[in-house]
């Protein structure tokens, strides 16, 4: 059951990550896309802040999306493919057990295997909700971090020289 | 009132230093409306970049109204574009996301006006430059090219700037649209007493302004 746990825990870490490195790869594209967009910006009084704040709540914005349609799939998919992976592991398990020699030692075995298999439930805590709100903010921050900084170096004055 | 006192602007590259503007010193009274002519190369977009505040003068004065914008910290610089300077761009550059009149209200949020007031106030801008209630609400890439420079106006003088800066302005219309746009702003700099100051190949366009400078590698020419 813990090794079960840490698999999942192990999940999460990495979408987490995918996630990040998507958004934060997806903004980078938007920023040099609209590079001569920030550059307008600027040249017309826009402060480096407000470009920054535009643009990290695009980044927010897309994030918080994402986890809403991910959340609501979640909940909606985490029980019935909990159900058919544990009803799949015990069909296997049991033709194991057809199969297998000396069936009668390791009857006790397999018992318990299934009994741990059909304990197996997917739940959703407050503290799941909360972890994932965190998440979605970590993966919002480190983003948009990075394209913050690339903002902040565009000049205005490219605005002119690409005319 | 605009005045400029031995402006320099060196670049430097891989194959040494090169000197884009030399020693430039010119004064544009208020309210005056003057051109730039000169070739490709000669300095014109480096002149009125530095003029803009987007770029920082190797050497040299640019005084605004007795300011000297050179030596403002990068966020006094900012607020200068946003309050004393107006663009116009030969290729319009609107916020393609935003309607005609988001983008001249975003131009009045730089310049610091309430957001209740600055509906009004953009709506009166697009409508003096010509633009019907219906335009104002489009995208820049449902308005022609007269249009969007017109917009392209509105944003420019949103927050009663000392000074409109103008590159190529009529550079990508007909000549027709091309001689309007040039009446508009010869226009405002009557009406609003604008400095204007247009940078511009079309000779016909620099006969008709008070004043005329010739920019020739990097250098007034007379």
């Amino acid at each position: 059951m813990e090794s079960i746990a840490s698999l999942a825990l192990a999940g999460v870490i990495g979408a987490t990550i995918a996630g990040a490195v998507i958004v934060l790869l997806s903004m980078i594209m938007i920023v040099r896309e609209r590079r001569r967009e920030i550059g307008v910006i600027k040249a017309i009084g826009g402060t480096n802040r407000k470009v920054m704040a535009q643009f990290v709540t695009e980044a927010l914005t897309l994030t918080i999306i994402g986890s809403v349609v991910g959340l609501t799939l979640g909940v909606l998919v985490s029980g019935p493919m909990t159900n058919s992976l544990v009803s799949n592991s015990q069909s296997s398990s049991q033709t194991a057990r057809a199969e297998g020699p000396g069936a009668g030692l390791i009857r006790g075995g397999f018992s318990q295997i299934n009994r741990n298999i059909t304990s197996v439930t997917s739940s959703i805590t407050p503290e799941i909700f909360a972890v994932a709100i965190g998440m979605t903010l970590l993966i919002a921050i480190v983003g948009s971090a990075v394209p913050a900084w690339f903002i902040a170096r565009i000049s205005p004055a490219e605005v002119l020289r690409t005319e | 009132m605009l005045v400029v006192k031995n402006l320099t602007k060196t670049f430097t590259t891989a194959s040494g230093s090169v000197s884009a503007l030399e020693n430039v010193s010119l004064t544009v009274e208020t309210g005056e409306f003057a051109s730039i002519i000169g070739k490709s190369g000669s300095g014109k977009s480096t002149f009125l970049s530095m003029l803009g505040a987007l770029d920082i003068p190797t050497s040299g004065k640019i005084e605004v109204d007795g300011v000297d914008i050179a030596k403002l910290s990068a966020n006094k610089q900012t607020a200068y574009r946003a309050k004393k300077i107006g663009f116009v761009f030969q290729h319009y550059n609107l916020i393609p996301n935003l309607s005609a009149l988001e983008n001249v209200m975003l131009a009045l949020e730089f310049g610091g006006m309430p957001m209740k007031k600055r509906k009004a106030r953009a709506e009166q801008l697009l409508t003096d430059v010509g633009l019907e209630p219906d335009e104002q609400l489009r995208k820049p890439a449902r308005l022609s090219g007269g249009q969007q420079q017109r917009v392209s106006i509105a944003r420019a003088i949103a927050n009663h700037p000392a000074i409109v800066l103008a590159d190529e302005p009529t550079g990508n219309l007909d000549s027709e649209t091309g001689k309007k746009i040039f009446d508009l702003l010869h226009r405002l700099s009557r009406s609003e007493k604008t400095t204007i100051l247009a940078v511009t190949h079309d000779m016909n366009i620099a006969g008709k302004t008070d004043r005329t400078f010739k920019l020739k590698d990097g250098k007034i020419a007379n």
